[in-house]
């Protein structure tokens, strides 16, 4: 390859703008061909005199006449020189990886873009964009732009590396020689200028206002061979004249670029919120109370909920639903505390028949409700306790009060009422109409149910207390009138004696159940084969049972519908071989039997009606309300003359528990009167089962045997048995036993550790703990 | 991206002068459609200043239409200048029958209206022409206002100009506009072809204008039947700009407070800042949200260039005393006056409008951040 | 009495309700952890028997039992105490041994809880996870002549406008002669939803009303946050902040006169004044804030005495028509402030929002239009209304502003649309989507709630017991038991998070689509949504 001179190379041909394919083909092959200064009249074209690697390492120097398009210079290399005698289009030096670019005029927008080795000098302004992605590569010098005016908007945006220099001569009234927002994302590099500059992006870059040394002698040293090359060297000393004119805009390095420098929430809110609003902030003037933040878990006044030891605040179920009261599953604690002869003996604080009644003739409701019951375990067996009442010894009585009072029936009613009265030290006198006290018990349960020596037993005991009781005493208006003269208070309790009567033909031929029973239990009636019984109700199956011992051989039981009977009486008269039928209406009775509406004829020898009692009160005053034969009363079993109670089935047919509960009630009542105190009474609510945790018993025992079996199997609702779950379940150890007066104790919790979690109540077994809202703080 | 260019002349140059400009900055646009508009006419047009000038391309029928039509409305045709392009035009333009240029006379009814009804009318009879050969396409009108003459068509400009035979004496112009178009539809749609014309006032740009719907939608519900077409999302920035001067009744240094409006920080340091937020927010709309550079001409016969205030396309106005030109590419100006003092060319930037008036004088350039010189 | 055995129609197992816990023997310490945090008590610990079956080997001895006991967390079934789903025995439990799991199936729960015959009321969201929203794309990416925007690198300039605003014509004309201008407040189109100081707890309330001043104040953000109706604390009227703030006023009135009578020390307006006229939570239904969470606080606030129960009735009593209400009612607010605060109402998203929207467009003072579609509120609210009532709010917003366009009052009414904007995580998207479907700007409360507070709610029906003041994060609790579990200064330190997290996204959303410099407001060119009838009805493109 020979060297050789000047090539010229036109950008027209006969008035045709060249394509810019071909002008790069022919400056190509004039580098190939040897051409060192290759002179270009340019229209237009782009990229001219980049990639002129043919060239090696000889200079080529290309001279760009005319009118140069754009990306002049692009992918330049460092051989080469170009040098365009006139302003340029955008995008001059693009790529640029070597090449010294020299504008004598104007360039317009994105000067030197990712630009990363050579200069490009521009003698005149440059238009937006500038120094814009720049790079510097450390195998190389880094880049340089010389810039004799000024910038255009969003100069350096992007740069990362590389020395752009902007002289500002012209600009020198500008108030930003560097455009509108310079070096925006700026990382690498550093811009000198002349001039001033309102605005540059501060997160980006740092200016340098006072030059140091070393780039001050750097910038004077290529300055000169700027303008040497621009052929404005007679201005060097003009343009280093002032230093303080100079200043350097240079990349953060990321460490340096902190996050903006906002202040911290907590320093907002003490210097800006609080000292705007006042310390407490938006309300600190209408609360007074702490507000500041707490975790999830607090304790103290924080917990949401609290423990509440709630021993027996509530009745355990059996005595609320015992008609008479009896403290069940105290009597069961007593025995737990090996305190038997009390257990016992508590019994007749509540009622005079414990053994009769609880041990034999109570359907029990008290083992019927028990909580146990409810998951399938069997009711610990009161019947048990209640026979072992028959040595149960009698309370003593308060001091007597010479108050008096008339119990009109010596059935289970008066019995109770007076028996109470008498433990209260009023005088109970007893007017029964028969020959012997006991009224029902007494007269019409069968001894199958009963051995007759219990209730011999336990009358006897309340006969040896209540003293006065006038046996066969008949009762008219005028008796009873004088009774309200000479007592205090009259208590009625002279049962339901008189047989419901029903209005069918051969009526008469027909036994009353309650005339049956009295005259079956003296053994003096008989009966045919074949018995029917209207009415089975639990009368009419004692009454069944009664006429199979008397020697029935078949007892049929008809009701209008199902029958109601239920218990002892019914198992009895099933066992004994009743049949029972309905719905069947009589219609009749005759000779054969019992006639039925729809035709049929029961066959009966004897027939017994057990449709129900209703009382004979005949005795009773005119102004005592009455409804369909009962007496009326209010909760306390008073009528509506103030002297007169009325209790027992003379009020409503029910259990004998029924009758011995509201001769307590009559008993308070009267008491509360004649003493003139209000004492509350049982106001307690029944505890709610599911606080009973019965999953601590075994669930395969099937009965019980003695009296501790039942105890210990008593789950003690809503009475703490002492067990300590609650001390050990508690995770913050936050529930202690604490030792009071006597036998007495209580748990307590430590409120600053309880969380409120509830493990207490969870775990209790009696159902003591219970977790309530804590009280609202403000 | 289009390419711009625009001149103002005080001796007609030939339209050729333009074209040329555009084919230096070839390679930059795509040589899909070339628009020119033509006003401050010289040659044989300087002697019908007065008189509305037709312009568009007809059909043989439409060309039937158009005159039954104008002798419906009592036009004369008083000038024509017979455009007859050579038999095969050049790849990628479509064969045309007649470009048409005619100068008519007024209706003498209209003698006596006011020159408001007389622009209203000149410009529904435009729109009604478009409307009756929009179907056919028999008939594309570009203008149709005195001292004004558009020409569009599909094709590389230089040798749209050459095959339309432009280089004549009775075309020579003191100002034109011209746009070397870029095109970025697949279906070329020649009213999509800027320049863009309303009343006197034309514009073209480049870029694309992102807000374009809301601008549509807000000039479309003005009640001014003018604010129609927009085949180019270009063409709204022609409805401002008239919007502004003939609806607003404010001046040119306005233009760029409306489409780009500043900063409201930049506003609460600005002299007439109060005034000017009430002025962008009842013109919020009205903010083109692109990146663009507009030249355009005003009624007054001043060409300007503002830029958008993001990206700022390539821009640079330069010239002499006597002529100045504007264009989208430094080579496009120096090639066409290389005999100016080239540092005195000027490139827009975010703030700035240059505008060069009647006179040619001078560039005058004013910034967005300067007080506002007329007293709202 | 009833044995455990009993059932009655509501008598639900764990299987029948909509959240399970399930529990982890192994795992658990009965630390106490999570049946001390439940906020409905759903679980408790329990005793279990366990029974061991011992068979010697061989058969040589007979099989024997052995009983033993141990404790564990136990799920309440009864309707009072149905697990609700929040999480919070999960979040508190050291070992993870305990989490509610969703049912699998449609819940029996949803059956019985109308107990006492009255039907389900609850806080919350919607149970309708779907959202038109979030199906719309942005599909007009500049890819050609302009493009796409760099996010980090332009300016952006996302602000909006709150206020009537003239059309230029008049705008010149009443500048020309000095005439009334009616107040415009520049500000950040995400406005933080009205959410009541009683409805939110104290310290939520304070956390984003500081969260809000510290936007304004340090980062320069315009941010504004609606008080809704409780009033407002007097320190806050009295102070600075108040510019940040839009104070609400619906038919329940409360506060008002505390307003009032600070009105003669307020040194700054507030932002505007939103009347309330219906919400999307329940439109056309009233509220009702019971006496028990009006406690001392909120009834200084609301001016009322402490413990009694404030209705909100459905409509403002005294005004016999919308029409009239608004007139009245926005001329009255007007005149509080010397016409210098722009007043505008909020409704529910009804198929007649065109008819109060024309009426607005007529009133030369309103100043705006909110309104809150179906899946807007955080309230309390009967369930069938959150779930059944309202108008979605897509087609009512994009309904209103093409109204407003063949007005030509696109831009002198601005629309603020609410209503499930970011229901599923998407605030950025959704607001961007209502933005260029006309909305000037977005409101949103519950997203607020979730991600500055940690609200637990979901459109699966997790939690939502903001009504019953148990909101076990302390959010919508007056108990400060609860409510001091929320450190205003965090939910302050989130807001700012969560704007400056949605300012990025709402630029990475605007900048492909080539625009920075102004809200893109009614650009529905750039929207676009896979379901034809979606797209024909809100007028946007169709894409597959």
């Amino acid at each position: 390859m020979v060297k050789k001179g000047t090539i010229k190379i036109a950008g027209q041909e006969h008035g045709i703008r060249v394509e810019s394919r071909v002008l790069e083909e022919e400056i190509q092959q004039a580098v190939t061909k040897g051409y060192r200064h290759i002179e270009v009249a340019a229209y237009g074209q782009h990229g001219i005199g980049g990639r002129l690697w043919r060239g090696g390492d000889a200079q080529i120097k290309v001279d760009v006449t005319g009118s140069s398009g754009q990306r002049l210079g692009s992918m330049g290399f460092a051989n080469t020189m170009i040098e365009v005698f006139g302003p340029a289009s955008d995008d001059v030096g693009w790529l640029n990886a070597g090449a010294l670019i020299i504008v004598r005029g104007n360039a317009t927008n994105g000067v030197a873009n990712a630009m990363a080795q050579g200069k490009v000098y521009i003698d005149g302004d440059i238009g937006a964009r500038g120094m814009t992605m720049t790079k510097h590569n450390p195998r190389f010098e880094p880049p340089e732009l010389w810039v004799f005016g000024k910038a255009g908007d969003s100069f350096a945006e992007f740069m990362a590396g590389g020395v752009a220099v902007v002289c500002g001569v012209g600009s020198e009234n500008e108030k930003d020689v560097l455009g509108y927002r310079p070096c925006v994302g700026m990382v690498g590099g550093k811009i000198f200028f002349r001039g001033s500059q309102s605005s540059y992006s501060v997160h980006d870059a740092r200016l340098i206002t006072d030059l140091p040394k070393e780039e001050w002698s750097w910038l004077k040293i290529n300055l000169k061979k700027f303008l040497q090359a621009i052929g404005k060297e007679y201005l060097f000393e003009d343009l280093v004249e002032k230093r303080q004119e100079w200043k350097l805009l240079s990349a953060l390095k990321p460490h340096e670029k902190k996050e903006r420098s906002i202040r911290k929430m907590n320093v907002f809110r003490l210097d800006a919120w609080e000292r705007e609003l006042g310390s407490g902030g938006l309300i600190g003037d209408l609360v007074s109370v702490d507000r500041s933040p707490i975790g999830l878990i607090t304790s103290g006044e924080l917990r949401r909920f609290v423990p509440i030891w709630a021993n027996e605040k509530y009745l355990p179920p059996c005595q609320a639903h015992c008609p008479t009261g009896i403290p069940v599953q105290k009597r069961w604690e007593l025995i737990r505390k090996g305190k038997m002869q009390e257990a016992v003996n508590l019994a007749l604080e509540y009622t005079p028949f414990p053994a009769t009644v609880c041990g034999y003739l109570c359907p029990n409701l008290c083992m019927q409700n028990c909580s146990r019951q409810t998951v399938n375990l069997p009711a610990v067996d009161i019947t048990i306790l209640g026979k072992a009442s028959l040595e149960a010894k009698e309370p003593k009585p308060h001091p007597a009060t010479g108050k008096k009072v008339a119990v009109i029936g010596g059935g289970a009613a008066g019995l109770s009422v007076a028996w109470q009265l008498w433990m209260k030290g009023h005088d109970a006198v007893i007017y029964e109409g028969r020959k012997q006290l006991g009224g029902k018990i007494t007269e019409t349960i069968p001894q199958s149910r009963i051995p007759d020596e219990i209730v011999a037993h336990e009358i006897k005991r309340l006969a040896k207390n209540v003293h006065h009781i006038h046996l066969n005493a008949s009762l008219t208006k005028e008796k009873f009138g004088k009774l309200k003269n000479e007592f205090d208070f009259i208590v009625i309790a002279s049962g339901a004696a008189k047989p419901r009567k029903i209005n069918v033909r051969g009526i008469d031929k027909a036994l009353a159940a309650l005339d049956f029973l009295r005259q079956s239990k003296l053994n003096c009636i008989k009966v045919g084969k074949k018995v029917v019984v209207i009415g089975a109700g639990n009368v009419g199956c004692d009454a069944a049972t009664e006429a199979f011992r008397l020697g029935a051989k078949s007892v049929t039981l008809i009701d209008v519908q199902q029958p109601a009977s239920f218990g002892v009486e019914r198992r009895h008269a099933e066992t004994a071989g009743a049949k029972f039928l309905w719905p069947c209406f009589t219609k009749a009775i005759t000779a054969k039997g019992v006639e039925l509406t729809d035709g049929e004829v029961l066959p009966a020898d004897t027939v017994i009606v057990a449709v129900g009692d209703v009382p004979d009160l005949s005795f009773l005053p005119d102004d005592v309300a009455t409804k369909k034969g009962f007496i009326v009363v209010n909760e306390y079993f008073k009528t509506n003359d103030d002297q007169i109670f009325a209790i027992g089935d003379a009020v409503k047919p029910g259990l004998l528990t029924d009758a011995i509960g509201a001769g307590r009630i009559a008993a308070r009542a009267i008491n509360d009167l004649l003493k003139g105190s209000h004492e509350t009474y049982d106001q307690l609510l029944p505890i709610d089962f599911n606080r009973i945790k019965t999953e601590y018993f075994d669930a395969r025992i099937k009965s019980f045997s003695d009296l501790v079996s039942c105890a210990t199997n008593c789950a003690s609702c809503g009475a703490c048995r002492d067990c300590g779950m609650c001390e050990s379940i508690c995770p913050q150890n936050a529930i202690s036993r604490k030792t009071l007066e006597g036998e007495n104790f209580e748990y307590v919790v430590d409120e600053e550790l309880c969380i409120g979690c509830g493990f207490c109540a969870g775990t209790c077994p009696t159902g003591v703990w219970e977790i309530v809202e804590n009280a609202p703080l403000e | 991206m289009c390419r711009l260019f625009s001149i103002t002349s005080n001796d007609p140059l030939s339209p050729m002068v333009a074209i040329r400009a555009i084919d230096v900055m070839k390679e930059g646009h795509d040589g899909s459609g070339v628009g020119l508009f033509l006003t401050d006419l010289g040659g044989e047009f300087e002697n019908f200043k007065e008189q509305p000038i037709l312009s568009g391309i007809f059909s043989n029928e439409g060309l039937k239409t158009l005159d039954r039509f104008m002798i419906d409305q009592d036009f004369m045709v008083k000038y024509k200048l017979s455009i007859k392009p050579a038999k095969t035009p050049p790849a990628g333009t479509p064969k045309r029958d007649n470009y048409v240029i005619r100068v008519y006379e007024y209706p003498a009814e209209w003698e006596g209206l006011s020159k408001e009804e007389i622009n209203l009318r000149l410009m529904m009879i435009q729109l009604k022409l478009r409307s009756m050969g929009e179907q056919d396409e028999s008939m594309l009108i570009f203008s149709f206002w005195p001292d004004v003459i558009m020409m569009k068509e599909v094709g590389d400009p230089l040798s749209v100009a050459q095959y339309l035979g432009l280089d004549r004496e009775e075309l020579k112009v003191r100002v034109i506009l011209g746009q070397g178009r870029q095109n970025t539809n697949y279906a070329i749609n020649i009213y999509a072809c800027h320049p863009f014309f309303i009343q006197g006032t034309a514009s073209a740009t480049n870029g694309e204008n992102t807000a374009f719907v809301p601008i549509r939608e807000f000039l479309c519900s003005r009640n001014f039947p003018g604010y129609t077409g927009y085949n180019s999302d270009s063409e709204v920035f022609t409805h401002i700009l008239h919007y502004m001067q003939n609806q607003l009744g404010m001046g040119m240094e306005m233009y760029k407070h409306i489409i780009t409006p500043l900063k409201d920080t930049e506003l609460d340091r600005h002299p007439d800042g109060m005034w000017l937020r009430k002025l962008k927010q009842s013109c919020r709309p009205l903010i083109i949200d692109g990146p663009n550079c507009v030249i355009g001409c005003l009624p007054d016969k001043s060409i300007f260039m503002v830029q958008d205030s993001k990206k700022l396309r390539p821009g640079v106005v330069g010239g002499k005393p006597g002529m100045f030109a504007f264009s989208s590419e430094m080579c496009g100006l120096d090639a066409t006056i290389p005999d100016r003092y080239s540092n005195f060319d000027y490139q827009p930037m975010k703030y700035e409008t240059v505008l060069v008036s009647r006179e040619r004088q001078e560039i005058k350039k004013w910034n967005q951040l300067e007080p506002l010189t007329h007293p709202h | 009495m009833e044995s455990v055995g009993t059932i009655n129609p509501s008598t639900l197992s764990v299987k029948d309700l909509l959240w399970q816990i399930m529990w982890n023997k192994d795992k658990c310490t009965l630390c106490g952890q999570c049946t001390a945090v439940c906020p409905v008590r759903a679980i408790e610990l329990g005793v279990h028997r366990k029974r061991t079956l011992q068979v010697p080997v061989g058969l040589e001895e007979k099989p024997s039992n052995l009983f033993s006991v141990y404790f564990g967390i136990n799920q309440r079934t009864d309707v009072a105490h149905a697990c609700v789903g929040c999480g919070m025995c999960n979040l508190v439990c050291p070992n993870g041994a305990i989490m509610p799991l969703r049912s699998d199936e449609i819940d029996k729960f949803r059956f019985h809880a109308n107990q006492g015959g009255e039907p389900r009321r609850r806080g919350g969201r919607r149970n309708a996870p779907d959202s038109v929203l979030d199906k719309i794309k942005f599909v007009r990416i500049s890819m050609l002549t302009d493009p796409a925007l760099d996010a980090g690198r332009h300016e952006f300039e996302l602000r909006t406008l709150l206020g009537r605003i003239l059309p230029p014509e008049e705008m010149l004309k009443v500048s020309k002669e000095n005439g009334w201008m009616p107040p415009i407040r520049e500000i950040y189109p995400l406005i933080i939803g009205s959410m009541s100081f009683g409805a939110l707890s104290p310290n939520m309330w304070e956390g984003l009303q500081m969260g809000v001043a510290y936007l304004n104040e340090e980062l320069g953000m315009p941010v504004r946050i609606c008080t809704g109706e409780g009033g407002c604390p007097s320190r806050l009227l009295k102070s600075r902040f108040l510019k940040y703030v839009i104070l609400q006023i619906a038919s329940g009135y409360f506060g008002w006169d505390e307003i009032i009578h600070n009105l003669p020390y307020m040194k700054e307006d507030p932002c505007a004044i939103e009347i309330k006229y219906g919400q999307g939570a329940k439109p056309g239904d009233g509220g009702l804030l019971m006496w028990y969470k009006v406690n001392k606080l909120i009834a200084a606030i609301r001016g009322v005495p402490q413990g009694v129960s404030l209705p909100s009735p459905p409509t403002h009593q005294t005004k016999y028509s919308i029409e009239e209400a608004v007139a009245k009612m926005i001329q009255s607010m007007y005149m509080a402030w010397g016409f210098r605060v722009p007043v505008y109402p909020k409704i529910s998203a009804t198929s007649t929002t065109l008819a109060v929207l024309n009426n607005l467009t007529r009133n030369h003072y309103a100043a705006g239009l909110a309104i809150d579609g179906e899946d807007g509120g955080t309230g309390a609210a009967y369930n069938v209304s959150m779930n059944h009532m309202g108008h979605p709010i897509a087609s009512n917003l994009r309904d209103a502003y093409l109204n407003l366009v063949k007005l030509g009052k696109q831009n002198e009414i601005p629309l603020f649309a609410g209503g499930g904007i970011g229901k599923n995580g998407n605030l950025a998207a959704n607001a961007a989507a209502l933005i260029m479907l006309g909305a000037s700007g977005v409101q949103t409360g519950k997203y607020i709630m979730q991600a500055a507070a940690g609200c637990l709610g979901s459109e699966a029906d997790r939690c939502n017991v903001c009504n019953i003041g148990v909101c076990p994060k302390g959010i919508t609790s007056q108990d400060s038991r609860l409510d001091r579990r929320l450190d205003p200064e965090k939910v302050a330190q989130r807001i700012v998070d969560v704007y400056l997290n949605f300012d990025t996204e709402l630029k990475k959303i605007f900048a492909p689509l080539g625009r920075s410099t102004s809200l893109p407001i009614g650009m529905s060119d750039a929207l676009g949504i896979d379901d034809a009838a979606a797209a024909e009805r809100l007028n946007i493109k169709y894409v597959l």
